[in-house]
């Protein structure tokens, strides 16, 4: 294999690619914008749920004045609006959301009874509910460590059982947690499907416009060309979850600091990730290929491709699913490696033996993939089957 | 002189079995004279045409040029060798010169001969007017020009041409059937193939008449039309293939 006829081939290739629309879209544009969409659409969610649990006007209705001025007396957190209604009418009320709920206060023997009318189906009363909850039981702990009081109980009686709770984590890393869950899934799937488009555009695209005879034809061998074609492939990969990563960094960044997700990447780390996904991208790259070099047509092609996606994107979702550990039971099984890897990377604590082993076994796999790659390329059947 | 011995190729197709596309075809490729291989479709000439490319390897029989089997040194050989067919494509998104270019370079064209005889194609084919668009844009035959420019960035001394005027319209046509009666005046070894009887009369000197894989006759069309009384081509070809049937 002579390195310049590669070179000429990759040059063109990244030539080709960069002019087709189609593949700046696919392989910049939605890496770069698909995480701060999907980001700032959690966040807006979460965010607007939240408002609608913690500060919405709570619509109780009641039946006596006396009831009311109770029940108020221990809600004093809740923003309520009261409403009072007859007791025939309370079902209506409820049915027509007019009402979140009916409360009523009795007292029987001892005890203080409170009897909540609502639709258990109505979810933004489920979770009012809650706040109601809570504030009664503040109430009913108040009331209880003064009856101890009086009887004599000594008050430090409530602490006979104390829980303390040291975090040794970091905020830092408190907070990186939801990064190290979602970025290695995305980053994973990002890369293969940065690696389709030009695996597929330079194989069997090129069959079936019509370019491929003239190369094969060319005083080159079918290794250069598949070389020459593997390697724009893989920097096509790279360049799409570098937009990714750099999109996903920036959107962490951008976050009010506020925010429970709210992560800083550090470039170091940046760049350790994207170590990390290269030899996500050079087994992709292979194995796409490969895949694609087998097809008659692009159609066949992606029909191959779908389902072999869907089947990466089992093992990249272990970052996001509790209980699987960068340990040995792990560090043989591709993509689970390389997902669990990219996870401590954000975590900031990479075992030295598992990134080796992830590395070796990556490129062992693509080279397994080049190989096959070669052959099938080199079968005359594969080459012109479309005919 | 390029020859072609006792070339068989056979491909086996996955659940479909083997499909003998030629079967023993033998023939003689004289420098400066224009070979035209004939038959229907399916009758094994862009076969025989891409293993004469060295695109496929023969099941049989092999090929030589000046003595030598094409084989030995496939790169060597596809250096001195033009290829081109009526489905060629060029790459849509480059200007002609990237396209004419690229296969330069792959064919390790010294950059001064590549810019020269680009020059030089420029002019022959009359395509100055046509290089300030992408390959994407021309028609069919503006490409097929492109195509012919990207054979010859090497000088090569093989021509292969698979019905390079497939889809052409008449002055297509005749620019490509021009520039092949060009090349024979420069000593070139020529072979191509079609299914227009006429054109084959119009160019050829020698032909191999192909059907169902088989060489039915291969020489000068000369001959074969006296022997025949000098009935029209179309009629020989159904003769011949009669004979066979
Ligand atoms: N790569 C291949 N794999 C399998 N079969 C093939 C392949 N190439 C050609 N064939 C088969 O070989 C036979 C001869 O095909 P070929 O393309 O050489 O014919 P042709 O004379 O060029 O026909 P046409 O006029 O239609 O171009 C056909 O039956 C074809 O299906
Ligand atoms: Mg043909």
């Amino acid at each position: 294999m002579r390195a310049g006829i590669i070179w000429s081939i990759f040059k063109k290739e990244v030539l080709d690619l960069v002019r087709d629309k189609r593949s700046i879209i696919g392989v910049v544009l939605i890496p770069l914008i698909a995480m701060p969409l999907l980001m700032g659409g959690v966040s807006v969610f979460m965010a607007s749920r939240m408002k609608k649990v913690t500060q919405e006007t709570v619509n109780i209705g009641y039946l006596t004045a006396e009831e009311k001025a109770h029940m108020n007396a221990i809600f004093t957190e809740v923003d309520i609006n009261w409403v009072l209604i007859k007791r025939e009418d309370i079902e209506q009320f409820l049915k027509d959301k007019k009402l979140h709920f009916v409360a009523e206060f009795s007292t029987e023997n001892l005890s203080e009874v409170y009897t909540f009318h609502y639709d258990k189906a109505n979810t933004s009363s489920d979770l009012k509910f809650r706040k109601l909850r809570n504030a009664l039981g503040d109430y009913e702990n108040v009331l209880i460590k003064e009856i101890l009081v009086e009887h004599g109980v000594p008050d430090n009686i409530w602490d006979t059982v104390m829980v303390k709770i040291e975090n040794i984590a970091s905020e830092e890393k408190m907070k990186s947690m939801f990064l190290a869950m979602i970025l290695p899934y995305m980053l994973i799937l990002i890369t293969m499907s940065g690696a389709s488009y030009p695996a597929t555009d330079l194989s069997v695209g090129e069959k079936e416009r019509g370019t491929l005879e003239t190369l094969l034809a060319a005083s080159i061998l079918r290794k250069e060309i598949v070389i020459g074609k593997y390697l724009t492939t893989v920097l096509v990969a790279l360049v799409s979850s570098a937009s990714s990563l750099i999109s996903i960094s920036l959107t962490f960044r951008l976050l009010p600091s506020s925010s429970q997700f709210a992560a800083q990447i550090s470039f170091q780390t940046m760049i350790t990730a994207f170590f990390a996904i290269l030899p996500v991208a050079m087994i992709f790259s292979a194995l796409v290929f490969a895949i694609a070099s087998f097809a008659k047509s692009m159609k066949e092609a992606q029909g191959y491709i779908g389902p072999l996606t869907m089947a990466v994107i089992f093992p990249a979702m272990v970052s996001i699913f509790p209980g699987f550990e960068a340990d040995m039971s792990t560090v043989f099984i591709p993509i689970v490696n390389i997902s669990l890897l990219l996870k401590n990377i954000i975590l900031g604590d990479v075992r030295g033996y598992y990134l080796i082993i992830t590395l070796l076994e990556s490129f062992l796999l693509a080279g397994f993939f080049i190989i096959m790659a070669f052959r099938l390329f080199d079968r005359e059947s594969v080459i012109f089957k479309g005919e | 002189m390029l020859e072609v011995k006792d070339l068989w190729k056979r491909f086996k197709i996955p659940k479909k079995g083997i499909v003998e596309a030629v079967k023993g075809a033998s023939f003689t490729v004289t420098p400066g004279r224009i070979f035209g291989l004939l038959g229907p479709n399916g009758a094994g000439k862009t076969t025989t045409l891409r293993t004469i490319a060295t695109i496929f390897s023969p099941s049989k029989g092999d090929i030589l040029y000046k003595g030598k089997s094409i084989f030995d040194d496939k790169l060597a050989h596809r250096k001195r060798l033009g290829f081109i067919s009526g489905n060629t494509g060029v790459y849509d998104r480059l200007y002609p010169e990237e396209v004419a270019k690229y296969f330069g370079k792959l064919n390790l064209v010294e950059d001064h001969l590549i810019k020269s005889r680009f020059k030089e194609i420029v002019e022959m084919l009359n395509m100055g007017d046509i290089l300030k668009s992408r390959c994407g844009k021309l028609s069919t035959g503006e490409k097929q020009k492109v195509s012919i420019a990207r054979m010859l960035i090497n000088d090569p001394e093989i021509l292969i041409l698979d019905e390079p005027t497939n889809g052409l319209d008449v002055i297509s046509s005749r620019t490509i059937v021009n520039f092949i009666k060009e090349s024979k005046g420069k000593g070139k070894t020529l072979v191509l193939s079609t299914h227009i009887l006429s054109e084959a009369e119009y160019l050829c000197d020698d032909v191999g008449i192909m059907h169902k894989g088989e060489m039915l006759y291969s020489g000068d069309l000369k001959e074969l039309r006296s022997s025949y009384k000098d009935i029209p081509l179309e009629s020989v070809f159904f003769k011949l293939v009669g004979e066979e049937t």
